[in-house]
């Protein structure tokens, strides 16, 4: 845990005592947790390094499993990053004033979990050193190449929508170090001399509303053509018409599932109890549900027209993963990535902290498991003459996964070295403005405290 | 008997001793039968390849009627090195033909193969040639309809792209000018300015 009374200029703001305990010196739970997580990293590092040497076929692959584990993995990394930024420009746009004390986190965790999807264009690659010619002579008639401008531009708007609403954060932050020191310059130059007048107000609020505009449809396009690059090829399962709404609705789910989890986690990990309370994970839950049903509807309706046509190769592959070898895997994704979150939210009784973080558990480790049933059976499908091929997980490919994964904590942990973990002047603003933005002692009923699974009804 | 009769009796002999004979090679099938193949290039006929296949009983006697099919050893597909190119069914002699327009140049092996399709014993045969000439298997689709269409799209779509950025990269760049001097053109009661909440008139008071 972060150890709070650690600071280089005491500051008598509790909010700003809080929102800086990542950016103190780290404890030994610190040090611990970065360093395991580290080890993982490293650990995915290196086994990349052997599939170099070895090739592709050392992860699993093979001439009828050409696309499988890192193809699930871009995707399902790209999709995280897809819940956290949207979810954080909807409720700017509506305004949702509940939102305050999340939208740095969300924010955050988009750009970490975009940067591990974008790595994981390099990792699917036989021959990496190959990607610059992906620039030098683009083949635009290729989903491949748009994906490439998609995701780039995606990046600039989500380090932006990241960067905004820090300038005011940024010129607090560099009162709380020595004077002249690198990093009081560092976060100086950053917040912009920033004095929060009126016409800086004015100016910010602006220029976040058009990023908060712009990157809804932006991360609309990423995954839209995310999915071309499937859809517009002639394997059944992949040449689906609704794939690109199909996509973009299990981004913002799993999205919205690592949000609750990364702000459970930053809640505990930097104390932010007071600030964020078990209803703001419940809220962020019922948007959740409301994309959980969206997306079995969307499963349904993609899996019928195969299904009840039952024709060649399309009927088959329905039938694999109904009824075949992936069947356990698809109904586990049914069960676990919908019909169980979805009851966990809708039964009252489980509808607290520990059910919302159970759910959302199950819907991140669910839809990765539909990314990889999206891939694989698709890919290994005999269409000339043969057997189903196979894919079989191999230590470098799973190593290479647990790293990427591990490296979400890793990144938010670091980057919540430099920069606060809550967004204090969307705070204040927003007290200022008059309305409340909630705080554990705001919902908290008189005499009672928070407990893990304190019901949310009770509040 | 007159001409006529004997005429008569000849034919009927003659068809019942082709009856016969086919009769006899159909039970010849029976035992253990022999195929051999052959491949040559037929350069009359453009890029073909011309497989033959004789398919024999045990007692050397042809089968006729039976399907033999011709198969091509590749190695570009994963269902197995060798993929199904055509079939042919024997003829009275035993032999069974199939013209195949190979893809691509030089040595190509080639199987025969007959299956007794009574759970026997599938009996098999192999061939080789260097073949000299070939036609791609890639088919031409022609013009696109909408090609024009695709390359004014890619236009649009990069001028999008182009927009989107600039838009971005303004937004950052109009703020990290904008910013310090909003700061500097602030005015000495500022503080007033700054509670001032959005969209609400504001009223500078005097200094």
């Amino acid at each position: 845990m972060v150890n709070v009374s650690q600071s280089a200029i005491p500051v008598k703001n509790p909010l700003e005592n809080i929102a800086r305990a990542g950016m103190n010196r780290g404890g030994r739970a610190f040090w611990v947790v970065v360093g395991a997580l580290s080890a993982v990293v490293l650990a995915g590092v290196l086994a990349w390094v052997s599939q170099l040497q070895d090739g592709l076929s050392s992860a699993g692959y093979n001439n009828q499993a050409f696309w499988a584990i890192y193809e699930a993995n871009l995707v399902t990394f790209i999709g995280l990053s897809y819940g956290g930024a949207v979810v954080s420009a909807i409720l700017r746009l509506t305004g949702a004033a509940w939102r305050a004390p999340l939208t740095r986190i969300a924010e955050a965790t988009a750009l970490v979990t975009l940067l591990i999807g974008m790595a994981f264009a390099l990792i699917h690659l036989g021959r990496p050193e190959r990607i610059w010619e992906l620039v030098v002579t683009p083949n635009f008639s290729s989903a491949i190449i748009w994906d490439f401008i998609a995701v780039t531009t995606y990046l600039l708007a989500t380090v932006i929508f990241l960067y905004l609403p820090l300038i005011p954060d940024m010129k607090i932050a560099s009162g709380w170090f020595e004077k002249g020191s690198r990093r009081a310059r560092f976060y100086s130059l950053l917040g912009r001399n920033w004095r929060g007048t009126f016409k800086q107000r004015t100016l910010l609020h602006r220029s976040m509303t058009v990023v908060a505009l712009m990157i809804i449809p932006l991360a609309v396009s990423v995954h839209s053509v995310l999915s071309w690059a499937f859809a517009l090829t002639s394997r059944p399962g992949w040449d689906s018409s609704i794939f690109a709404p199909y996509f973009v609705v299990a981004a913002l789910y799993s999205g919205t599932a690592l949000v609750i989890l990364v702000v459970a986690g930053c809640r505990r990990w930097f104390h932010l109890e007071d600030y964020i309370t078990p209803r703001h994970l419940v809220r962020l839950s019922y948007i959740m549900t409301a994309l959980g049903v969206t997306y079995l509807y969307l499963t349904f309706a993609d899996m019928l027209n195969a299904g009840y046509v039952g024709e060649g190769n399309a009927g088959a592959l329905v039938l694999q993963l109904v009824a075949g070898q992936y069947a356990p895997a698809f109904w586990m994704f049914v069960f676990g990535g919908c019909l169980v979150p979805l009851l966990l939210i809708a039964i009252p009784q489980t509808r607290n902290l520990r059910g919302v973080l159970v759910a959302a558990t199950l819907v991140v480790a669910s839809l990765w498991l539909k990314r990889l049933l999206i891939v694989v059976p698709s890919a290994t499908q005999p269409l000339i003459a043969g057997g189903w091929g196979a894919y079989h997980f191999t230590w470098i490919s799973v190593l290479i996964t647990l790293a990427a994964t591990a490296g979400i904590p890793l990144l938010l942990l670091l980057l919540f070295r430099f920069i606060p973990v809550l967004s204090m002047f969307e705070m204040e603003a927003i007290e200022e403005a008059g309305e409340r933005f909630e705080t554990a002692e705001s919902v908290r009923p008189a005499g009672k405290k928070w407990v893990l699974n304190d019901p949310v009804r009770q509040t | 008997m007159n001409k006529g009769i004997w005429r008569a009796c000849v034919v009927t002999l003659f068809l019942m001793a082709s009856v016969f004979a086919t009769v006899t090679v159909v039970h010849a099938s029976a035992g253990s039968p022999t195929l051999s193949m052959s491949a040559r290039e037929d350069s009359g006929a453009g890029a073909s390849v011309v497989l033959t296949a004789k398919l024999a009983a045990a007692n050397n006697l042809p089968m006729a009627g039976d399907r033999v099919t011709f198969l091509l050893r590749v190695d570009e597909f994963a269902g197995g090195p060798l993929e199904t190119v055509g079939s042919g069914v024997t003829d009275g002699s035993g032999t069974a033909q199939f013209n195949y327009t190979p893809t691509w140049t030089g040595k190509q092996d080639f199987s025969a193969r007959w299956d007794p399709g009574d759970g026997g014993a599938v009996v098999t045969a192999n061939a080789s040639i260097d073949v000299a000439s070939a036609v791609t298997a890639y088919n031409d689709p022609g013009p696109a309809v909408l090609a024009g269409v695709g390359r004014d799209l890619v236009v649009v779509l990069l001028i999008l792209v182009a927009v989107v950025w600039l838009i971005l990269l303004g937004v950052v760049g109009s703020v990290w000018y904008r910013m310090p001097r909003a700061a500097l053109a602030a005015e000495p009661n500022d503080d007033a300015l700054d509670i001032q909440p959005e969209g609400q008139p504001i009223e500078l008071q005097p200094t």
